[in-house]
Formats: C-alpha cells, structure tokens, sequence
C-alpha cells in the first residue's frame, strides 16, 4: 500500500481502540500479525507463557478463553494501559474523582440482564458495559448512542435502564422523571461538569444528572451534591430554600430522611426528596401518611404528632382540603391541588396553596430567614406577602377586600393594638388583626382575646368593641336593638345571616351583631375608592351594614318588612323634611328613614329606640303619645299636622283582648301609659289607630313619593272598617265617633279637662 | 532474572491527580507533571513542595492535560501541553516564556505528549502521539526543521510514541508504545536502532512508558502494565530489572509512567494510578 494512503487509513483511527478494532478487521500494512493486535488487550494469548523462560508477570489461566466473563484482558489495569494519556487520554474522565461501582456485587435493587455479563464471582466489571467487541464507538458519543465500546448502544441513557429498571419506571417508584419533556431550561452550567443532553435536549436522562466515570459526587452525580448545588442548577427557584428554617440543617440537622441520610449529609433538598424510591409523590424522603401530597407533605413535620418542636397548625387554622371560595379567582391567583397533589385549577385547597415552601420571602428570594427568625406575614414560606393589604388572603376572600379600606383596618384605627401572636396590625396586615390561619384562639381563626359573657359569636365584636377596647369609642350605648333573640317568638323571618353561639349561620338562629353587620364591608354597594385613611363616621349607607339603609330602608326590610312601607310615604322625611334632623343630627339621608325615629345603638330612649327626644304629652296622653308628638307639636316637623284634638276620655279604660293581633285589619294596639309596653287594658293613643309605618290599610306596599293629605282611608290608619275597636263600647255610633276622633266640634263628648290642642 | 538494585529513599505527594511526568534540573529543582490537575508542581531535592503554576485554560501558561517535560541544560522548563496542542517554554520559576504550536500535519489534531531538547545542538524534538510522528525544530527560532516518521510497525514508523528522552550526544529514544519498543534516531532524524520487543519477558515491553538514561547511557524503560522498569545496554541489550534490595526480587510499581535519572543517579518513577512520585537510589552494577 502506497506510503500516504496508510497515512490516511491510519489517522483515520482515533484511539487505540479503534486502532485495535480496525486492525483486527483488516489486513494491515505492516508486518504486524493479528494476533498481535488480538493480545494487545488479550496478553494472556501471549506464547510467552508457554515456555520455560520467566516472566515479568505471572500467567492467569482461567479466563483465557472465557467468553463474557472478567479476565485479564477486562481488567482495570489493562483498561489503564491505554486510557492513561499515552494513547487516549481519559484519565480526567474514567479515573477522575468518582466512578460506578465495579466490582461488587449488584444490590438487590439491580436486576443485570444476561446481554450484561458479570464476573465470574459475579462483580460487576469493566466488561459488564463495555467490549471492544461491543457496539462500536465514537469518540464523544453520537446519536445512535455509541461511545466508549459499549456492549450494548446507550441512547439516552437506554444502557443504564437495562439494570435501572426502578429508576426508569419512575412512575411506579417514586423516583425522578426520565424522558419527559420539561419546561425546565437546562442551565448551561449543567454541562460543564458533564452533564449531557439527550438527544432533542429537552429531556431527563440518567446522564443528566450522573456521570459514570468522573463524577464529582457521590452516588456518581456530577457534581458534589451535599449543598444540592446539583438539584438547583435545574431547579433554581427552589434553590432559595437554602438558609431557611426549611434547611434542615439548620433546623432538625441529625433527622434523617428515608434513605437514613441525615439533613447535614444530604443536603437542604435532598433532606426532603430523594430522586429514587421516594415514600410518596414529589419525590418525598420522609416518612408519609395517605391524604392529598399537598398538605401531608407538610404534615411530616408538621403534624400534631410528629414530636418535633416546631411549628403546629394548632387546634383551629384554616380548612384544607376544601373548596376555595372562589375557584375563579382562587386558581388564578393561587394553585389550587388535585387528589394526587398535582396542580389542578379544579382542585382544592390545600397548604402549598398559601405556601411556597422553598421560599422563605415571596419578594426577596436572599432573604432567607435564617434558623431563629421569627417569621410574620411578610414572609414564613408564603406565596404572596401578606402584611400591608392581606393579599394572599383576598386572593381568595375577594368578598372581604374592602376591609382594607375602612375602619376595621386596624393600622389606620388602631395601629398599636396586639393580636394574640403579639404583633401589630402593620405586621400582621387587616385580616392577621382578627384572624390568624393557624393555631388560632377558637373557630373562624379567631385571634383575639375573648371578651365579655355574651356568647362566642358576640365576642368576635365585643373583642375590640369595649370600653376598653380598640373600639372603645363605638359602643352600643344602654339602649339598642335587640340581640341574642331569635326571630321566631316575633314570627318574623329574615334573609339576613342568623348565627347559633358558636358563630355559624343556622336558620332558626339568634340576631347577632354580624346580623346586620359585615365588619369586613364598610359600604354594601360602593368600596371607598379615596379612603382617606383615618377614622371616617358612618351613617344608614355603610357603617359595614349588609344592606344599606338609605336611601331605603333595605337593611331594616330584611326583618321588619311591613315597617319599610313607611319608604315613600309622608313620614318619609324625604318626602316631607328633608332637613330634620335626629338626635344624631343625621338628616334623613343619613339616617335612612328608619333613623328618622329609630336609633339602633346609643339611643338615649328606651321605647322604640326613639331617635328623637319625645314629645310633651298632657296628663291624659300615654307616653306613646309622646313619639308622635316628638314631630307633630309646634316647632317640629309635623307642625302642620297636629290635631286639635287627640284624647280619648282617660277613665274610660279599653280592653284589646280581641284586637290584640297584629296580623288582623282590627289590631288596636293599646300601651302601657308610662313604659310604652303593649298591654290589653288601657287607654287609646295614636298608635292605637295610626300605623306610623303604612299609609293606607288599604294598600300593603311603600308610598308614592309624594306628601298628600290624607282622608278617612289613608293617613297612616290601621282599619278603615266598621269593625274597629270603638264599636267594642260605642256600638253603632262607632264610625261617626272614630271620623270625627280628633274634631273638637263634632265630637260627641264634651272636651275634657287640659286637653292637648294646639291653640 | 539480573536484577539492579534500587534503594528507596522518599515519596513525594502533593494531591496530585494521576501524574504523568517528572523532569530534575540542574540546579536540584524537581518538576512533576500533574496533569488532570492542570499544574507543574515543583519540589526540592528532599521532596519538599516549592510551587506550582498553571491552571487549567488556553492561554499562555494554562493548560490542558499536559503530559510530558523537559529541563533543558539552560533550566527552562518545557511542556507538552497534550490538549492544546502546543509546548509551552518556562523560566525555572514558572514564568511563562513562549510556546510552539505543533502543525497540523495528519489527520488528528496535534497531540503532543513529550518533548526534548538539545542546547549544544540546537534542536527541539516533539512526539505527536495521536499522529505517529517526531517533530524536529530549530530552538532558537523554534521553526520546524522536519517531521520523521509515520504510523507503522517498520523502522522509523511509530504507533503512539509518547516519552522520548535524549543522551548527550543527541540521540532520540523514543517510547513506541504500541510497537513495543524504544526506537532511536539520530540528531537529524535518522533511524539508529530499535530496544526492546513484544512480550512479558525480560527485555520485551508490554506497555512501554517512560524512559531515562544514567550517567552511563544506560538505557531505562518503564512499562505500566508489567509494572517494572527495565535497564537495557546502550546498544539496546537487555540488563536487569530493577529490584528491590530486600525482597531480592524484581519491584513491582504502580502504574509507572514518566521516569527521570538525576546526576546523582537517583531514579524517580511518576506511579500515576498510585498518584505519587517515589525516588530511589540506583546502586552501581559492576560492569
């Protein structure tokens, strides 16, 4: 063969393993027999050990001619010989730092295929993977997967499944993906330790992770794994737990995790997710109880049983498992989790809803906490900061943003009031003031002290609202509306929230504070868009009513609806005066019409809740008398409308006894003359005929919105029947008599003693 | 089996990773190549680290898996640095000098593994193992003269020569690891002679390594397979085998690579797998 073409053939080869393949296949230039070629590796072929002359070392005879098994000529040493440098140099690849175990024996978690020889004692060994009679070779490897003479080719990591087979069904072990398109970005730091791509670069292998000869950590990782630095080049973000009390190093250091590593030995990730032969999805190293991963995960340490002294959930903190509010909002916001702990928009709640439990500061990721830090609601491992607005919880309480707004916003009203965690509104944002997701005071995540002898339910108000209170200044003064009743004994139904002691809504429940109040809504129909940022005065439209009150009598409908057909009429201050004031100096804007006459809290009267101070009364007139006259009685604002007569004779005394019932056309009520209490023996006052909420008996519904006077039919009277109560004593001459009741001319009877008639 | 005794005297180790080569100066300087690490380490007579320099990289004075050195009768220092293709010349103390890029004459990329040099003759020759070739330059210009050799089996063919060292006459011994045998060309290239053969017997080679001469041009030869060091006549007869004066026996190393002879005739032997430098005393054979 001509001097260059050998050149050619020659340098074609790129190793001496290729040398040595190429050369046993073709008949080679020189005078070099194949044989020769053959002992190369095969030195025990030599003839040298066939004759009497000593040798330099000794003869090996028993796997001479032992296919597939390990000998000389696969042993470490002679693999050395070449792949030291001075014919392929892997020195910095095959005998640097770590490689795979070779001779042991196989754990029982391998399963070697027969293709796959082991030594004769069973080992495994070089010629386990590899033969230079193998499936041919390529330098750095090529995309059939040929490379360092395997006996069998390795695309994407294929050889190494041939005994992995638990790590390569990942799915039935718990362990890593394999061969799963990720959207993960492989950082180009992966590369250089040796990490190497698949082919379409977008998937796991074996190989992405470990290196079988060179490898830098243990466990044939590329790179020293005790800091996780490895598990982070991929998964960065959740790099970020390092340092944090989730680094178990810090925290629990001498527990170990299921592959009995301890936190200090296996680094901050690993501590946690092992990526073989995990317990439990997610890859988890710990000891693992059934129920959603999302929340048992947590449960590990932080169960109430786990006797680790670290941080509970406590007796009450937030529901899991359970529906969000709104799963609009909420899997929008905030992952929400399927039964197997997989994200799912239709899932449910669970701990890594709120938690990021890698991340210590969901707006710094170098804050990372440290061992002894308290955390509060701008931190501890949650998704969103919580302080200044609560925004990780109206996420999902989107019905409860407008606390932010107002005046239970205890930064602006009470800066320096304390939950029961110690901390101030400003660390604990508006919702932490009062509720706290775990190891709360009681039910509803309460965070407050109890306080008072009302029970549960009232106390979440009267907590603050006390004379000692944050609240101080809003009491309920001596007289108010009536709470801690049910509605039933007034055969009254409602649409608004009724609450049994512990504070759940029951139908058949007591009015309670929260019955006509949202404290976490200042205005039902309008969020304050400028809150100004201090203490604002409420009035009927807000003062976190659930209805508004004004500019009808929406809230006060919901129990009381045939009072509300006062709306429209002429004790409609709307209608009639829009500028009287009550004692609260609300005009009836403010007031709504019910406040007209009506104060709920801190009404200086008793009867009725009187918003107004009462009117004089002559010695003949009851104090019912009195609440009509506080407006029709001169300088007032019915003083057009006073009649020149309005008594009936007092010692003519009248029973009720068969008009007593407020659902009849004949109900004339009768009240006691000095406390206002309805009694069935007594003289008639106003309200005796007058039903200052309706103004035609006649028509069950709201005025029209206009003052008009009235007649026999109309003007607020309760029957316009013959079968009133005056027929009970006047008989026939009943209806003449009650026509002309306040007519001092046509009255029958002569004028009594001091009567009231405006002169 | 002839034996020539040798007396051990230290280890040197130095968390070198699988070392390759050794060179001693003629001020005493001991100069190992620790290639997968990257560095020239450098020690005292008595074994003592000095220094090193070198760092894995491209640029002038970094490196890439080096293999082989040499100290010339000036003390530069030079090294065949394998991954880039390239010798690189150093002041004593390390200081970077100048480098010869090795041309691009077969097919595969450059690979030079050793280098040796000749003041009185002005000669610099390089091994360029992956191609099969020896590389002659002028060592004041450091321009190529020629190229010698070929891959081949035959006289002045090579298959992989790697570690060369040089008598003071100028004649080239050549490691042919393959070929098993340690060839020798004359100061202008020409073929001389052939040490050694194929075999496990004694005076055969199975995976011939390094090379050094004795103040007697006494020819020695390290084989990293059969783990022993070999010592052949000048006129390429075999010796002896070096042995160990206790045991009486022939010495088994480790993995014995890259081997030096200092003026004191004091044998170092590069044990790359055991990852150390182990120097011993060559006593003196009757003749």
């Amino acid at each position: 063969m001509p001097h260059i073409s050998r050149i050619k053939k020659y340098a074609a080869f790129g190793s001496l393993i290729l040398l040595t393949v190429m050369i046993c296949q073709s008949a080679f230039a020189l005078d070099m027999s194949s044989k020769r070629d053959c002992v190369v590796c095969h030195v025990m072929w030599l003839d040298d050990f066939r004759t009497d002359k000593e040798s330099l070392i000794d003869f090996e005879p028993g796997n001479v001619l032992m296919k597939d098994t390990q000998g000389v000529v696969s042993s470490e040493g002679m693999c050395y010989s070449c792949h030291d440098g001075y014919i392929q140099d892997s020195r910095h690849i095959t005998w640097n730092f770590n490689s795979h175990p070779t001779f042991v024996k196989p754990s029982n978690n391998i399963n070697v295929p027969m293709e796959l020889p082991l030594s004769v004692k069973g080992e495994l060994y070089c010629g386990t993977c590899h033969s230079a009679h193998g499936k041919g070779a390529s330098s750095h490897g090529d995309p059939m997967g040929r490379t360092s003479l395997f006996r069998e080719v390795n695309v994407d990591s294929s050889l190494c499944e041939k005994c992995h087979r638990n790590e390569a069904s990942y799915k039935n072990s718990n362990s890593h993906p394999l061969h799963t398109t990720t959207s993960l970005k492989f950082p180009d730091e992966l590369f250089e330790p040796g990490s190497k791509l698949e082919i379409n670069r977008k998937q796991v292998t074996c190989q992405s992770c470990h290196k079988i000869h060179g490898a830098k950590g243990k466990k044939i990782l590329i790179v020293d794994n005790g800091d996780s630095s490895l598990c982070m080049l991929c998964h960065k973000e959740q790099g970020a737990i390092a340092e944090t009390k989730h680094d178990l190093r810090l925290t629990l250091p001498d527990e170990k995790n299921v592959k009995d590593q301890s936190a200090a030995e296996s680094g901050p990730c690993s501590a946690c997710h092992t990526p073989h032969r995990a317990a439990g999805k997610k890859l988890w190293a710990r000891p693992l109880k059934k129920g959603n991963p999302a929340t048992q995960l947590c449960l590990t340490c932080h169960g109430e049983d786990t006797g680790y002294e670290i941080k509970g959930t406590g007796k009450h903190s937030h529901p899991i498992n359970v529906d969000p509010i709104s799963k609009e909002n909420a899997a929008d916001a905030l992952p929400l989790f399927a039964e197997d702990g997989s994200k799912s928009p239709k899932g449910k709640v669970q701990c890594f809803t709120c938690h990021d439990i890698h991340r210590w500061d969901p707006d710094s990721a170098d804050n990372r906490g440290g061992k002894s830090v308290e955390g509060d609601s701008s931190n501890s491992f949650l998704r969103i900061s919580n302080n200044f607005s609560s925004s990780l919880c109206l996420k999902c309480h989107t019905d409860k943003k407008q606390i932010v707004t107002s005046d239970h916003n205890l930064e602006v009203t009470a800066p320096k009031e304390k939950n029961i965690q110690g901390v101030t509104p400003s660390v604990s944002g508006p919702c932490g003031v009062c509720h706290i997701p775990h190891n709360a005071n009681s039910d509803h995540l309460w965070a407050k002290e109890p306080f008072g002898d009302k029970d549960f339910v009232t106390q979440l108000c009267t907590a603050c609202h006390n004379e000692n209170g944050a609240a101080r200044e809003k009491l309920l003064g001596i007289n108010f509306h009536a709470v801690d009743v049910t509605l039933k004994k007034f055969n009254i139904t409602t649409t608004l929230p009724l609450y049994d002691s512990e504070g759940n809504v029951i139908p058949d429940g007591k009015v309670v504070c929260i019955t006509c109040h949202d404290p976490h809504v200042w205005d039902p129909n309008n969020p304050i868009k400028d809150y100004p940022g201090k203490n604002v005065e409420g009035d009927a439209r807000n003062s976190f009513l659930r209805k508004t009150n004004s500019p009808s009598s929406d809230l006060c409908k919901a129990c009381h609806e045939d009072k509300a057909f006062v709306d429209g009429t002429d004790h409609d201050l709307n209608i009639t005066n829009m500028e009287a004031k009550n004692l609260l100096g609300q005009t009836v804007k403010e007031s709504g019409q019910c406040g007209v006459c009506h104060l709920v809290h801190n009404s200086p009267n008793k009867i009725k809740l009187w918003a107004r101070e009462y009117g004089k009364i002559s010695r003949h007139e009851d104090i019912a008398d009195a609440l009509c006259n506080s407006c029709h009685s001169k300088g007032n604002p019915a003083e057009s409308k006073i009649p020149l007569i309005a008594t009936h004779p007092e010692d003519k005394l009248i029973n009720n006894i068969m008009r007593s019932d407020r659902s009849q056309i004949d109900y004339a009520p009768i009240y006691d003359r000095k406390t206002g209490e309805e009694v069935h023996v007594g003289n008639i006052s106003c309200p005796s005929c007058h039903n200052a909420h309706q103004w035609s008996p006649l028509v069950k519904s709201k005025g029209i919105n206009q003052n008009l006077e009235g007649n026999a039919t109309t003007s607020f009277l309760r029957n316009v029947s013959y079968d009133n109560i005056c027929i009970d004593c006047h008989g026939l001459d009943a209806l003449f008599r009650y026509k002309y009741f306040h007519d001092p001319v046509e009255r029958v009877e002569p004028r009594p003693s001091g009567v009231n008639i405006v002169r | 089996m002839k034996l020539t005794f040798v007396t051990h005297l230290f280890d040197i180790t130095a968390s070198f990773r699988q070392p390759s080569d050794i060179s001693v100066s003629d001020q005493g300087l001991i100069y190992v190549v620790d290639g997968v690490n990257n560095k020239i380490k450098v020690f005292n007579q008595k074994g003592e680290f000095l220094f090193a320099f070198g760092k894995k990289g491209r640029g002038n004075g970094q490196f890439s898996f080096p293999m082989g050195i040499h100290t010339d009768s000036n003390d530069k220092v030079y090294v065949a640095d394998s991954g880039n293709s390239r010798i690189q010349i150093f002041t004593p103390s390390g200081e970077y000098l100048s480098q010869i890029k090795l041309p691009s004459t077969g097919v595969m990329t450059p690979d030079p593994t050793d280098v040796a040099v000749n003041n009185r003759l002005n000669r610099l020759f390089v091994a360029d193992n992956d191609n099969h070739q020896i590389h002659m330059y002028d060592l004041s210009s450091n321009l190529l003269l020629s190229s010698h050799g070929s891959p081949g089996a035959e006289k002045h063919e090579f298959r992989y020569p790697f570690l060369m060292s040089m008598d003071s006459d100028g004649y080239l011994y050549i490691v042919d690891v393959i070929n098993t045998r340690v060839q020798v060309l004359n100061p202008d290239g020409k073929f001389v002679m052939i040490i050694g053969g194929w075999g496990v017997e004694k005076g055969n080679f199975f995976r011939p390594k390094g090379i050094a001469l004795d103040s007697g041009n006494r020819v020695y030869v390290s084989d990293s397979y059969l783990n022993v060091i070999q010592v052949f006549e000048t006129s390429g007869e075999f010796n002896s085998v070096i042995g160990d004066p206790l045991s009486r026996s022939v010495k088994k190393f480790i993995s014995p690579v890259g081997i030096f002879i200092d003026k004191k005739d004091r044998l170092y032997v590069v044990e790359m797998f055991a990852e150390r430098v182990s120097v011993y005393h060559i006593e003196k054979q009757k003749r």
